[in-house]
């Protein structure tokens, strides 16, 4: 429960950013990434088109998932998540189509393993109308507080390490094997 | 096909892994881990990341917990001390027995390591933390043990009704590894990609492609990799049933993880590797792996851009190449010589 409400609270946070995005309203312990402007754009029998454009920009190989679901829902039924297709740098688009006559939430996330950044934001879809709509927002780091970024890669170096030494019994063992076949 | 030679050398009970009922239990630990991981990773996208114990994980421990004392205590009752056992001082170790023990050990080991890494450095939400992919090594290695096994004890039976049976039991762990594959690539399956979407082609690609040529040369029974592609798609589908019917009953969440279609790849495998250079193999069976799962992204949620194709495929069929002659080895080193070359 603590990590989810953990979630929840930065989605709130992300919430309360998107209504007033000055970082200096932020407290210390919540590490900034990227802001970004995002334009929703809503047509009559299309599909919404999402649009992120972050500055600075995020660096080439990230990606930014996108996780939708109707605001009145307490459980994630319903909802739609996608990797928006990167069209330059810092420039995502993502063409979904969504019910309308419904306020939906918006979670947007880019980052590898533990190092990931969140943003969220709210809109009321109507597709009868046509309509494009901007936000501005900011992304908030996830990395406990203390933490560097380097502790993941001192993780994935164990795993290395432990991959290797693994590989290499396995390859003991079937030498032996084969050894013993011939 | 050369008829195989027996070579049993045997130095008191006869009794195998089947009659011991370790392969058994292996296999229904492998079973269990793959349904007890993707309960656990939909769980955590929809329910989130609530306690240790939570029932997936419970799954998961509980099971690899009993499959590491059922080896443990078959170093003990396994007394076939055969030429392919490991000698070690004055013991003689069943070799599929060593690789399961330490994979199971690796996934126990690691469990309160996870839990200790999640509560120093926050949620960490995504399959590829380095804790979680050394549990996934640990239960790859539990597959990959149980076909080791299950292949020596294959040529130590003289019997030929156990010689069948063991046949296909290794085509069930050949199935396992593959859906093990499949569990690497899972946030990918559930659209929750927490690292660059090119992995997703380069490792569907690249990874079932030592399975299938492993168990294509094996040839454990005619059309060996399809089968074992099968048995992939069965174990999802009822994956997906399970975690369809605990959603309903609110023990999952409401995410259910795309399938990989294997099946044309394995028969790709089957009618290839006999035949063609294993390059040639290699490559074909990982483009058709490429090019049919491709064709399922189109009509699902999985979004591989063309900025993920560039490097992703490229590299993937690279991957599917050494792939094709790691499996092969492999396969030479478990099957007799001339049996492997007949085939």
């Amino acid at each position: 429960m603590k990590n989810l409400a953990g979630c929840l609270l930065f989605l709130l946070v992300g919430a309360v950013q998107a209504e007033h995005p000055d970082p200096s309203s932020l407290t210390e312990s919540i590490r900034l990434g990227s802001r970004a402007e995002v334009t929703i754009s809503q047509r009559p029998a299309a599909p919404l088109i999402l649009e992120v454009r972050t500055q600075p920009e995020i660096t080439r190989h990230h990606e930014i998932l996108a996780f939708m679901f109707p605001r009145s829902s307490m459980s994630s039924a319903g909802s739609v998540r996608r990797v928006m297709t990167p069209i330059e740098p810092g420039y995502y688009r993502l063409e979904v189509t969504l019910p309308d006559n419904a306020v939906w939430g918006f979670s947007l996330r880019y980052g590898t393993g533990i190092n990931v950044y969140y943003a969220f934001l709210e809109q009321p879809i109507n597709t009868n109308s046509e309509e494009v709509l901007q936000h501005n927002i900011s992304f908030h780091g996830d990395l406990r507080e203390g933490v560097p970024s380097f502790v993941q890669s001192i993780g994935f170096g164990v795993f290395g390490l432990l991959l290797v030494l693994v590989l290499s019994l396995i390859g003991v063992v079937l030498r032996t094997l084969r050894a013993k076949s011939d | 096909m050369t008829k195989l030679i027996p070579t049993q050398v045997t130095t008191g009970s006869t009794k195998d892994l089947w009659r011991l009922g370790i392969l058994p239990i292996m296999a229904v630990g492998a079973f269990s881990g793959l349904f007890g991981i993707y309960w656990d990773i939909s769980w955590h996208i929809d329910k989130g990341r609530d306690t240790f114990f939570s029932p997936p994980h419970n799954l998961i421990y509980l099971s690899m917990g009993i499959v590491l004392v059922v080896t443990l205590l078959g170093f003990l009752r396994d007394r076939q001390a055969s030429r392919f056992h490991l000698r070690l001082g004055r013991a003689h170790l069943h070799p599929g027995l060593v690789i399961t023990a330490l994979g199971t050990l690796l996934v126990l080991v690691f469990a309160p390591a996870d839990e200790l890494w999640h509560r120093w450095f926050g949620t960490d939400l995504t399959l590829w933390a380095p804790m979680h992919l050394i549990g996934v090594l640990g239960l790859n290695m539990l597959s990959f043990g149980g076909l080791v096994g299950t292949w020596v004890d294959r040529r130590l039976t003289t019997d030929p009704g156990r010689q069948k049976l063991l046949d296909f039991v290794s085509i069930f762990f050949a199935a396992t590894l593959i859906g093990w594959y499949g569990v690497l690539l899972a946030e990918y399956e559930f659209v929750v990609p927490a690292f660059p979407t090119f992995w997703h082609p380069l490792l569907l690609t690249g990874l079932p492609v030592f399975v299938l040529v492993l168990i294509a040369r094996l040839n454990p029974v005619p059309f060996a990799a399809t089968w074992a592609a099968t048995g992939f798609t069965l174990i999802r589908l009822l994956l997906a049933g399970w975690l369809m019917i605990a959603s309903s009953v609110n023990l999952a969440g409401h995410s259910k993880p795309a399938i990989p279609f294997l099946l044309l790849a394995g028969i790709a495998a089957d009618l290839l590797v006999k035949r063609s250079p294993l390059w040639l193999s290699g490559l074909v069976i990982g483009l058709t792996c490429f090019v049919t799962n491709y064709l399922l992204t189109l009509i699902s949620s999985v979004n591989w851009h063309q900025g993920a194709l560039v490097f992703g495929l490229p590299s993937g069929l690279v991957l599917a190449v050494m792939a094709a002659y790691s499996g092969s080895w492999v396969a030479e080193s478990l099957k007799p010589k001339t049996t492997v070359d007949d085939a």
